[in-house]
């Protein structure tokens, strides 16, 4: 559809928007600059309404100093993201949420990229290269979104302003209204709910949101709702299955995906973590927190298949998926020796050992990892105490290694060591004092 | 949109492991000076317009006004399953625009390009937008 084939109204009610408001293209190409500006021109926008930035700095001043209505940025400028002007612009306009416009046109089409901007609930997101029609054409619907609303629409925003002014009895009276106005409420069911939760009538808002729900079973707000009034209830396992059903249906955010992460661990649905992790692999962007969440979870689900359902393979497919991601790391690839040695894995625990990145090959992590190894390999408990105390004398402090030291002084009842070792080493780890006398006890 | 229309395209299942970011790889062959850029990720697609033209941007010294230039655009992203994206276009500079990161803004007039893949680009931009749109729509509610 040509912008041609937009009706007369929009056109006009377009028209009418921009005539006395302020438009700001920030995009280090001109001929973004260019382009977008004649587009604007086209759908009415006076020449002097314009405003031409080529960087984020730029970009954030005239923000502030001119109070565009419509942002039009790109999501990649320099070291910044165009999404950081969104909250500058609410900030400018907070009163004027309803009627600013602000629009993403970038070549970046990655998938963390799109849903961290229609997390942000903005207009428009325009993909490199584009043709001027079809820019035309998104722009145009935009605005008339904004500016013609449907009534269903207009309500709701009615209701919003109520429910920020704090006259929440009003404010359901508009989105119940609402639920009227249209054949697919969910955002009224949505916000009725919300106006529950912040009431801390959890049980009402659960109602709505599931209501809501009855329409679209897949209406984000609703679902986002949901899961955040479960993730108060401490219901993690209900939560849970929100939060997969959020990742199933809509592009991932990292914060996201290490939430849903967490939430399959404390709710046991290890089964669920190789998905996770195919998930992992085909966002662009990975923060390193998400990086260590999915190798904690790996490592977590591969002890759980070498405890529980004793599948050895598994375990080990998970632990070098972890390794992989990791980068072999070493606080990761110590975590799965101790695991494979805790179940007898003496040749896996050698392999996973090599797996250390040579920098790392003089770190505590790998010199006390190969003294467990040298330890289960059959190394006198004398042996073992030698090398032992040599590591602790070059400063290595590790809980680890204590556990290993107070174990074979026990063994070879040197007691008033083991004591002491158990003293200094509750000193460095308060958390583990019960581990270091069990061992003491298991004399 | 009609609410029915509305509905329908809510629940729509949107295929999420088609979401793959869409990256292209540009080489270039300046058929004027023999210049090759190969392997380049400066070299990237700005804009189509409707006059014939295209804009780039490219590394700086690679072109001038008037120069020929063959395009060889290989969709970088393309999963082992599927066949792979290539497209050839021969193209005249028109202009050229300096950037403040150093590169340039070149838009070109394209003489030659085999219309089927053309469309194929474009069909593949277009479901990308389309993806894109209909996302924005259902997390609007």
């Amino acid at each position: 559809m040509s912008v041609n084939n937009a009706s007369k109204e929009n056109q006009e009610a377009v028209k009418e928007y921009l005539k006395t408001r302020k438009v700001l293209i920030v995009d280090p190409s001109t001929t973004t600059h260019s382009g977008l500006y004649d587009i604007f021109q086209d759908l009415g926008a006076p020449p002097n309404n314009i405003i031409l930035a080529n960087t984020f700095s730029q970009g954030e001043s005239l923000v502030v100093s001119e109070k565009p209505s419509v942002v039009v940025a790109e999501f990649n400028i320099g070291t910044h993201s165009g999404l950081e002007l969104l909250q500058k612009q609410r900030e400018q306009r907070p009163k004027e949420n309803k009627e600013t416009i602000f629009v993403i046109v970038t070549s970046n089409t990655s998938q963390s990229a799109v849903a961290q901007a229609v997390e942000e609930n903005i207009d428009a997101y325009v993909i490199k290269p584009y043709t001027l029609d079809s820019v035309q054409l998104i722009l145009s619907n935009a605005i008339a979104r904004k500016v013609r609303p449907p009534e269903y629409d207009l309500v709701i925003e009615e209701g919003k302003k109520l429910l920020e002014e704090g006259k929440f009895k009003e404010a359901d009276e508009k989105f119940t209204k609402a639920t009227q106005l249209n054949s697919s409420p969910s955002l009224a069911y949505y916000y009725l709910g919300y106006l529950k939760y912040i009431q801390d009538f959890l049980k009402e808002s659960k109602d709505q949101y599931t209501a809501g729900l009855q329409y679209n079973n897949i209406h984000y707000k609703c679902l986002i709702g949901l899961y955040e009034l479960f993730m108060a209830e401490k219901e993690h396992e209900k939560a849970y299955e929100v939060a997969r059903k959020i990742t199933e249906n809509f592009p991932t955010t990292s914060k996201r995906l290490s939430e849903v992460l967490r939430l399959a661990i404390l709710s046991g649905k290890f089964q669920d973590i190789e998905e996770y992790y195919q998930i992992f692999t085909q966002i662009d962007e990975k923060d390193e927190t998400l990086i260590h969440h999915v190798c904690a979870a790996l490592i977590v689900c591969g002890k759980h298949f070498l405890t529980t359902k004793k599948d050895v393979n598994k375990a080990l497919d998970l632990f070098r998926k972890a390794t992989k991601t990791g980068k072999s790391r070493s606080s990761f690839i110590k975590e799965i020796i101790l695991s494979l040695l805790e179940h007898d894995l003496l040749k896996e625990s050698v392999s996973f050992l090599s797996q250390f990145l040579p920098e790392d090959q003089k770190s505590a992590d790998f010199l006390v990892c190969q003294l467990l190894i040298k330890s289960k390999n059959g190394l006198s408990s004398q042996a073992t105490i030698q090398e032992g105390q040599a590591l602790l004398n070059q400063g290595i402090v590790s809980h680890d290694l204590y556990l290993l030291m107070i174990k074979n002084l026990v063994e070879s009842s040197q007691m008033d060591a083991a004591k002491n070792l158990a003293t200094t080493a509750s000193n460095h780890f308060p958390k583990e004092k019960t581990h270091y006398e069990m061992q003491l006890k298991k004399q | 949109m009609s609410d029915n229309a509305k509905q329908q395209n809510e629940q729509a299942p949107i295929n999420l492991s088609e979401f793959r970011s869409i990256h292209f790889n540009i080489d270039l062959q300046n058929l004027t000076s023999g210049v090759q850029v190969l392997g380049n990720t400066d070299v990237t697609f700005q804009e189509i317009r409707k006059d014939n033209t295209v804009v780039f941007t490219l590394p700086p010294g690679c072109c001038n006004s008037g120069h020929h230039i063959l395009f060889k655009v290989v969709r970088g992203d393309t999963p082992k399953t599927e066949p792979v994206f290539q497209m050839e276009l021969t193209a005249k500079v028109i202009t050229l625009d300096p950037m403040r990161s150093g590169l340039s803004q070149v838009k070109v007039e394209v003489l030659q390009v085999q219309q089927a893949e053309w469309n194929e680009f474009l069909k593949l931009m277009n479901n990308r937008q389309d993806l894109i749109n209909r996302l924005l729509e259902r997390m609007r509610g």
